[in-house]
């Protein structure tokens, strides 16, 4: 179970407080340790992390733990380039947290 | 209750010239001494299409007239009977040759009566019952003389009033004229079948009722053959109806006409009341909607057209001479449409971009969609109808700048249902398209197509690609130095190489064999045939990985399916017809409208034999 990192957004994410998540999104600001980014839905999260963010798109996945509602420590990122649409990875990540799909495929 | 006659009105609509409006649109008091109905005897039915001879009497004289079908109603009621007293409110008055036709538009019944009035005789002085058996033939002239000689030698006079509706030929009932329109005439055809030779034209006449086909064979059609001429109206007499032959016409008729000694036609030249053609225009971005091999009637604007050129037909091989049109509308779609043969040759447009109205054309999908000129097709060039004006004003103020888009629109998207495009709504995994395919008789000739997304994972390395001709496309053999195409009868002094590939798919249902052409190779390897057959010379190393990269890709296929048989075996080939680079964003697009349907609601089935997507 802690392997799975399943993708969420912010509406999402306070199901997962102390697990890893997946959060696909647009990077907004940068500071020397956190990184505000705003995910599919259009909520922003704040990414806590040390030494290199290594974020080097405009659009990224942070792969990390959930702190709060709306902190994750990074644990890893990949890039992603700059262009995404957002909106269809809502979708899809709506769909992979359906009643029907998630227990059974995603975890 | 007396009446008063308006006596001397039948004299004096006898008599009438056209501008005597008031004589027209005045109330005369008359007395109804007969009425009857012409045309088809449908005894006891009440058809909208009846309609009735009355004759009228001023107590003097009396005359014979057409009653408008808006007032059959009144007989059919019982209303209107005979030595009913009627007056007469609208009347209109048809000048036909020499003849006049009086057509009773409006009247009112002012009473009833049980004999007639007076001893009215005929206004027209050999007016007279004629002896004929056909009861609906009353004018008889014998002095009249037809203006053109008919196909046979004795010179009759052809009854002018009450013409027969093309809808209501059959074959019962032989004594009918029908007035129609020529809208269609084909070229005077040679034969020679078993039992000889013959040569036949046909034709489409049209009238408000409907249309019908009329053929004539050997003598006769040399004979009618100059005669009938396309766009002008006749008066056809004395043709057998019998039942249609489907095979050769599409013509919406269970009856068609065969024009045989005995026929009679005569040209009209009253210059009103001619039947018009009707059309049901399609635009031409509506053409995506109709299915191939279906006919339709388009309005558009010429926006260029070809020369002459010539093909032979791989069929028949026969050399056919054709031209291609291309032609746009309001909806900013354009079309190619093909002539043939004679039309192709003479085809000449009245003036810079034309409006022309097509009838008939039969819809192809070639290139998406295309149009395609048969035997019954028609085309008119500038036609006086509302469409074309409306055409001609758009063209003239924006249309002629724009762009138009066809219906096989640019490579890399998805052109809608058919054989031409890829047709992601049908798209299949590739175990759903073998069970199907396989289930294609053995005694299916046409291909079948199939859209769907697999990843290539094997590309067969020998004979991946052979020389070929640069304008055929046909194989070219060496001959000493230089290459030759049989075909063109070129010497050519390279080959041009084009790809031809069996390579292996799969997908999470199966893996299956394509064979694909140049098109495949360029998109799965990117690099020209020539190339990959330089690196395949030249380095084993190379080539190999090449092949290897082009693996684990996936595309979407339209492919068609046919069934070869070698000796006992039968098995089904594909052929890709077009190969598409994936575009993510669209298939994520596509498959999450997936899941909105109510497929894609279920819930997961832990053991499903249909979740095959």
């Amino acid at each position: 179970m802690s392997d799975i990192s399943p993708r969420v957004n912010s509406a999402i994410l306070p199901r997962f407080i102390g697990q890893m998540v997946r959060i696909p999104c647009k990077v907004l600001t940068t500071t020397d340790s956190t990184v505000t980014v705003q995910t599919s839905d259009g909520g922003e999260i704040l990414v806590k992390y040390t030494g290199d963010h290594g974020i080097s798109s405009s659009y990224a996945e942070i792969v990390g733990q959930v702190i709060d509602q709306t902190t994750v420590k990074k644990a890893a990122v990949i890039n992603l380039q700059s262009e995404l649409d957002l909106q269809m990875v809502d979708r899809v990540i709506k769909l992979i947290h359906d009643p029907r799909f998630f227990s059974t495929v995603f975890s | 209750m007396t009446y008063s006659l308006s006596t001397g009105i039948c004299q004096r609509l006898h008599n009438a010239t056209p501008n005597e409006d008031e004589l027209f649109n005045g109330s005369h008091t008359l007395q109804v001494l007969s009425l009857k109905k012409v045309g088809k005897q449908t005894e006891n039915t009440n058809l909208p299409t009846d309609r009735y001879r009355i004759v009228l009497s001023d107590g003097v004289h009396f005359l014979q007239a057409m009653l408008a079908t808006q007032l059959n109603e009144m007989i059919v009621e019982k209303h209107l009977t005979r030595y009913s007293i009627v007056c007469v409110e609208r009347l209109s008055c048809n000048y036909v040759q020499e003849k006049r036709l009086i057509i009773i538009m409006a009247l009112r019944i002012i009473g009833q009566e049980d004999k007639k009035f007076g001893e009215p005789v005929s206004i027209d002085a050999s007016l007279s019952e004629a002896p004929t058996p056909a009861p609906e033939r009353p004018l008889q002239q014998s002095t009249f003389q037809p203006v053109i000689p008919t196909a046979q030698p004795v010179s009759r006079s052809l009854p002018k009033s009450n013409w027969h509706p093309i809808e209501g030929l059959s074959p019962y009932q032989n004594n009918w004229t029908i007035k129609a329109r020529v809208t269609q005439k084909s070229e005077l055809k040679h034969y020679s079948n078993a039992r000889g030779e013959g040569k036949l034209f046909n034709v489409t006449f049209m009238d408000e009722t409907g249309e019908i086909r009329a053929t004539a064979f050997n003598q006769i059609a040399e004979a009618l053959y100059p005669r009938l001429e396309e766009g002008k109206v006749y008066y056809v007499s004395k043709g057998k109806v019998n039942l249609a032959k489907k095979k050769f016409s599409n013509v919406m008729n269970d009856f068609e006409i065969s024009l045989e000694k005995q026929a009679e036609v005569e040209e009209c030249l009253e210059t009103t009341n001619l039947p018009m053609i009707k059309y049901s225009f399609v635009s031409l971005a509506e053409l995506q909607e109709l299915t191939k091999d279906s006919t339709c009637d388009i309005i558009a604007i010429l926006k260029e057209y070809s020369d002459v050129s010539e093909i032979t037909s791989r069929a028949t091989n026969r050399t056919m001479k054709k031209r291609e049109l291309t032609l746009v509308d309001k909806s900013g779609f354009s079309v190619r449409l093909t002539l043939w043969g004679n039309q192709a040759e003479n085809f000449k447009p009245d003036e810079q971009s034309p409006v022309i109205a097509f009838k008939g054309v039969k819809v192809g999908d070639f290139g998406g969609r295309s149009l395609g000129m048969i035997a019954s097709s028609t085309m008119t060039q500038n036609p006086d109808i509302p469409e074309s004006h409306a055409l001609r004003g758009w063209y003239d103020s924006s249309g002629s700048g724009s762009t138009f888009q066809s219906h096989n629109a640019s490579g890399g998207s998805f052109s809608g249902a058919g054989g031409s495009g890829f047709n992601r709504s049908e798209i299949k995994p590739l175990l759903e398209m073998k069970l199907e395919a396989n289930r294609i008789p053995e005694s299916e000739e046409k291909p079948v197509y199939f859209s769907t997304r697999a990843m290539v994972m094997h590309v067969r390395g020998e004979n991946i690609a052979y020389p070929a001709c640069e304008t055929c496309n046909k194989k070219i053999v060496e001959d000493g130095g230089s290459w030759r195409c049989d075909k063109c009868d070129k010497t050519l002094s390279g080959p041009t190489y084009r790809y031809i590939m069996s390579f292996a798919v799969s997908d999470h249902t199966g893996q299956l064999w394509f064979q694909g052409f140049n098109d495949v190779g360029d998109a799965v390897f990117g690099k020209t045939a020539n190339e990959v057959i330089e690196i395949k010379e030249r380095d084993d190393a190379q080539y190999n990985l090449l092949l290897a990269k082009a693996c684990c890709q996936s595309y979407n296929f339209l492919l068609r399916a046919k069934r070869d048989s070698y000796n006992d075996n039968s098995r089904i080939r594909y052929g890709v017809s077009r190969i598409l680079p994936l575009n993510y964003k669209e298939e994520c697009d596509a498959l999450l409208n997936l899941m909105d349907t109510p497929w894609g609601q279920q819930g997961l089935k832990t053991e499903s034999n249909n979740m095959v997507y």
